[in-house]
């Protein structure tokens, strides 16, 4: 993975099982796409929690926004 | 026999449309083809490790659905001790389906739903095999 500087990091829950975990995939990819293209970067949550150094320094390298579904808070943790 | 349901997990990916046709294919069956049969769960919580996901994973049958050759889904299940009875990735079935190219996170284009679609079908008819077999046992 290349790390950029200058942008922020947007991680959302992607919650499978629940409608509001799409509404925070679908808002995340609005930021990315369309609202802030140029300024922001993403990273599949579990690949995030459970990748390797490239992965976990994504959040120590981009202030991140968590973008959760429900009250877990998947993303924020 | 305590009747078992199938979990179906797709990846979570949001980097590219794979992710998506995944997550797709894993609606078509837990709502339209298998719902009986099947459900969910959310791979974060999973993979943050909530007592009551871990305990759905490890009692019941798990097909891991993925986007990519990272297979984040299938680790997660086997590092949470699941019960992973199969496993596919969106790659390889865009390999057989070359004339078909997804496209689209937060929508698919109509290729990327005709593959999800495929992938539906070929897992609903694992799901069958694997309740058969949980049956006969």
């Amino acid at each position: 993975m290349t790390l950029a500087t200058g942008k922020v990091g947007i991680i959302c829950c992607s919650g499978e099982d629940l409608a509001e975990g799409t509404i925070s995939r679908v808002a995340t990819r609005l930021v990315l796409e369309k609202l802030r293209p140029d300024q922001t970067v993403t990273l599949c949550l579990p690949l995030f929690l459970a990748g390797g150094e490239d992965e976990r320094a994504f959040a120590r390298v981009f202030p991140t926004i968590a973008v959760d579904g429900c009250s877990k808070k998947c993303a924020e943790a | 026999m305590e009747n078992h349901k199938v979990v179906v997990v797709p990846c979570s990916g949001i980097g590219k449309s794979l992710g998506t046709v995944g997550r797709v294919a894993t609606y078509k069956i837990i709502e339209r083809m298998k719902p009986e049969k099947t459900r969910t769960v959310c791979l974060a919580l999973l993979t943050m490790g909530d007592a009551d996901a871990l305990k759905l994973v490890r009692k019941n049958p798990c097909i891991a659905v993925d986007g990519c050759p990272a297979q984040c889904s299938k680790k997660n299940i086997e590092a949470s001790i699941g019960k992973l009875a199969h496993n596919v990735v969106v790659t390889d079935f865009l390999r057989k389906n070359r004339s078909l190219k997804p496209e689209g996170v937060i929508e698919l284009n109509d290729q990327g739903d005709k593959l999800a679609e495929i992938i539906a079908k070929a897992v609903s008819e694992k799901v069958d095999e694997i309740l058969h077999e949980e049956k006969c046992e």
